[in-house]
Formats: C-alpha cells, sequence, structure tokens
C-alpha cells in the first residue's frame, strides 16, 4: 500500500499543472464593421447584388495614416473607433468618390487578460453620412466589440 | 499471518454486529474490547473522530515553480462518520505577483470549500487507510491590483497605459476529487487528492478585470487540475 503509494505521488508530480504562457494570443482588434451591398445593372438591366470593395481607400479624420489603401475585393472594412472623443470621422474614397462618415458613440474599458490587456468596446448612437457614392446606410449593430459582427451596412446603386 | 489476522477480525466483527444486542451498550468501545475473549467494536458509532491535514504539495509548489511568486497555503479538517463518509472543511490563503505582457498583477484572498468524500475501502474497525472521492464547492475573495495594463489602439494610437486598483473578486467553482490516506504511525496521516475543479464564475462586468490568479483554484481557466499531498493527525 505505501509503495503504491509512493509510485502514485512520484506519478503525479510528473502531471503538476502548468502556469499559462504570458503570451497574448485573442484578436485585439475593435472596430465599426462595415460591408457594403452595391447593386449594378447588366446591358439588360438586370440587376446584381455586389458585396465586395472594388476600391476602397479609408483614412481616418486627424490621423495621418491610411487604413485601406485602394484596397480590392474586401468583403469588409474595420473602422477602429477613438476612445478619447464620443465621435470618431472617416473618410471614404469609392471608384473616385469622397464620403465624410462621422460615428457617434460611446466608449466603455474592457479587460481582456493579463497578458492581452484592454481594449475599449463602444455603442454606436448615431451616424452621417455625406451622400456621394453612398446612397444610404442601415445600422445592423450599434455594439462595437472585439471580434463582433456586421455593424452597418452600405448601399450603393450603380445605374 | 496479518492477512489471517485481518480477515478473522473482519469475521468476528461481522458477527459481532449481527450479535450485539447481547452485548451491553455500556462495555461497548470503539476501540475494541474483549467480552468473552472475542474482540468487539461499536462499529455503529456515526462519529469516529477528525482529522487535521495540511496541505504540502501546493504550498512547496508555488514556491518552487514560481520562485515564490505565488504561494498558497491550505488546512484541512475531516470527520470521519460511520468509517465511511468525511465531511471535509478545507481554508486556505493564497498571494502572487505577476509580469505579463508590461502588466503588473498583485493579489491575495482567502479561500474555504466544504464537501464529502466517500471512503472506497471495506470499513474495518482499526483501519484509518481510506481510498476516497469526493466533490467540493469552494469560494474565493481575493482583492488584487493590475497596473500598466496595455490599452491596445493600433490606428488611433491611444495606448496610454490603465490601472485597476483594489479590485475585490469572488469565484466559485466546484470541484470532483479522488485520493487516499494512509496511517503512517499513532496518530499520524498522509494522503493526496487529484482534484478537478470546474470555475462557476466566468463573467466579470465589462469594465472590471478578471483576475490572473485565483485562491484555492489556480490560475484562472474554465477548469483546472490540481493535486494536494498532506500530512495529518487524528484526532
Amino acid at each position: 500500500m505505501k509503495h503504491a503509494l509512493c509510485y502514485s505521488i512520484f506519478i503525479l508530480l510528473c502531471f503538476t499543472a502548468c502556469r499559462p504562457d504570458a503570451a497574448c494570443r485573442s484578436n485585439m482588434t475593435v472596430g465599426l464593421v462595415a460591408e457594403l451591398k452595391e447593386i449594378q445593372y447588366d446591358i439588360t438591366h438586370q440587376p446584381h447584388i455586389i458585396s465586395t470593395w472594388d476600391s476602397i481607400t479609408v483614412q481616418g479624420i486627424g490621423n495621418d495614416s491610411i487604413l485601406y489603401n485602394n484596397s480590392k475585393n474586401i468583403k469588409k472594412i474595420c473602422l477602429p473607433l477613438r476612445h478619447d472623443a464620443d465621435s470618431t470621422a472617416y473618410t471614404l474614397i469609392y471608384k473616385g468618390q469622397t464620403d465624410t462618415l462621422l460615428i457617434i458613440h460611446n466608449s466603455r474599458q474592457h479587460f481582456v487578460s493579463v497578458e492581452c490587456g484592454c481594449v475599449y468596446n463602444h455603442t454606436v448612437s448615431d451616424l452621417q453620412c455625406t451622400r456621394h457614392w453612398v446612397d444610404s446606410i442601415t445600422v445592423l449593430s450599434d455594439n462595437v466589440e472585439r471580434g463582433g459582427e456586421t455593424n452597418i451596412r452600405f448601399y450603393r446603386e450603380n445605374q | 499471518m496479518k492477512k489471517i489476522l485481518s480477515i478473522l477480525l473482519l469475521v468476528m466483527t461481522t458477527g459481532i454486529v449481527g450479535a450485539k444486542t447481547h452485548i451491553p451498550d455500556s462495555v461497548m468501545h470503539r476501540d475494541g474490547l474483549y467480552v468473552d475473549n472475542m474482540k468487539v467494536y461499536n462499529d455503529s458509532a456515526i462519529f469516529q473522530g477528525v482529522n487535521l491535514k495540511l496541505d504540502l504539495f501546493n504550498t512547496l509548489y508555488y514556491l518552487g515553480v514560481s520562485k515564490a511568486q505565488f504561494q498558497s497555503y491550505e488546512i484541512a479538517l475531516n470527520l470521519r462518520l460511520k468509517q465511511r463518509y468525511y465531511p471535509t472543511l478545507e481554508l486556505g490563503y493564497a498571494q502572487g505577483q505577476l509580469g505579463a505582457m508590461s502588466t503588473e498583477w498583485h493579489g491575495q484572498g482567502g479561500w474555504a470549500s466544504v464537501g464529502l468524500d466517500i471512503n472506497g475501502l471495506r470499513k474495518h474497525p482499526e483501519s484509518l487507510n481510506a481510498l476516497l472521492v469526493g466533490i467540493r464547492v469552494g469560494a474565493d475573495i481575493q482583492e488584487f491590483d493590475a497596473t500598466n495594463v496595455k490599452v491596445h489602439d493600433s490606428y488611433w494610437l491611444q495606448n496610454q497605459p490603465v490601472n485597476f486598483y483594489n479590485q475585490f473578486r469572488a469565484d466559485c467553482w466546484g470541484e470532483v476529487v479522488a485520493g487516499c490516506q494512509v496511517h503512517i504511525y499513532s496518530g499520524l496521516m498522509m494522503g493526496w487528492y487529484l482534484r478537478l475543479k470546474l470555475l462557476f464564475t466566468r463573467k466579470t462586468a465589462d469594465d472590471k478585470p478578471y483576475p490572473y490568479f485565483i485562491p484555492g483554484f489556480g490560475y484562472r481557466d474554465n477548469t483546472q487540475w490540481g493535486i494536494s499531498y498532506y500530512i495529518g493527525w487524528k484526532f
């Protein structure tokens, strides 16, 4: 009995619980996710719905860095929101036309883990957009969270 | 010879249990008495003693592996009821500190768990050995600081770290345990448990940080394995 106990303890010591490593493997990107529904008509005037951005350039107003630079074949774009202000503005250039999107939002801190740190989640309270290439916008979800769902959808009718 | 004696003792005990209506209660004793050259036990006594145990494994493990960054101390008290049931109370204290990805975490707290073990060994009045399986419900309360926590913002570059001071947190978990205890000498006992722990409190308020370490549970995860190695004394 005592020998068996000693062996058991030795084996158990070999299976000690390991401390998780201090690396963050989570997706920490938080941004307003937008998609496009563009109606195009063929030569027979039959409508086709296109859901990919053919060429999109996105830049935050007040930021020198371009987020998407003439990017093609993109299904969704992710627009990070500021957490030091209650609004964030972007210029969206699509097929040579420029629109400005203003997002009014509330931000709240969200602790992910010791390894990964914090992100800010947001709740969209209002959207304003110029109408050059954008025909309309619908809000699908006002919660902007890490790995979240699509928040807004742009509609454009290409005659 | 020892086995033969044990078998004889068991047979005799069984016989006595069956015939104990003939023995006056005044001569019955848990440790056994000789009546007509036959050792008899009051096997029906409900309360048969207390074990007070000290967990050595987690104390030494955390001191050694984490280089004293984490410390954990635990004592356990279990009752012996009818040689079969072991209601158990475990009390502990743990503290720890850690630096990970620029975040400094420091926490300390205490925990308690209650549960019941069942002895799978055949009952024997003179044997204190036990093969145990059981369950526990545990809860802790801790205070912790998470400082210099990185904020992820790769586009707007608003990465000013944030601090969380004096965060109080209570967690609750359940355990399934299996192990044994053996009688070494006089009142000295030793034993171990293998524990599978399941955390019940997995969510927190949106702006509240999670603890990195939960006293009594371990590193925060949905499930956690644990080992306890006890020395103890029977009363």
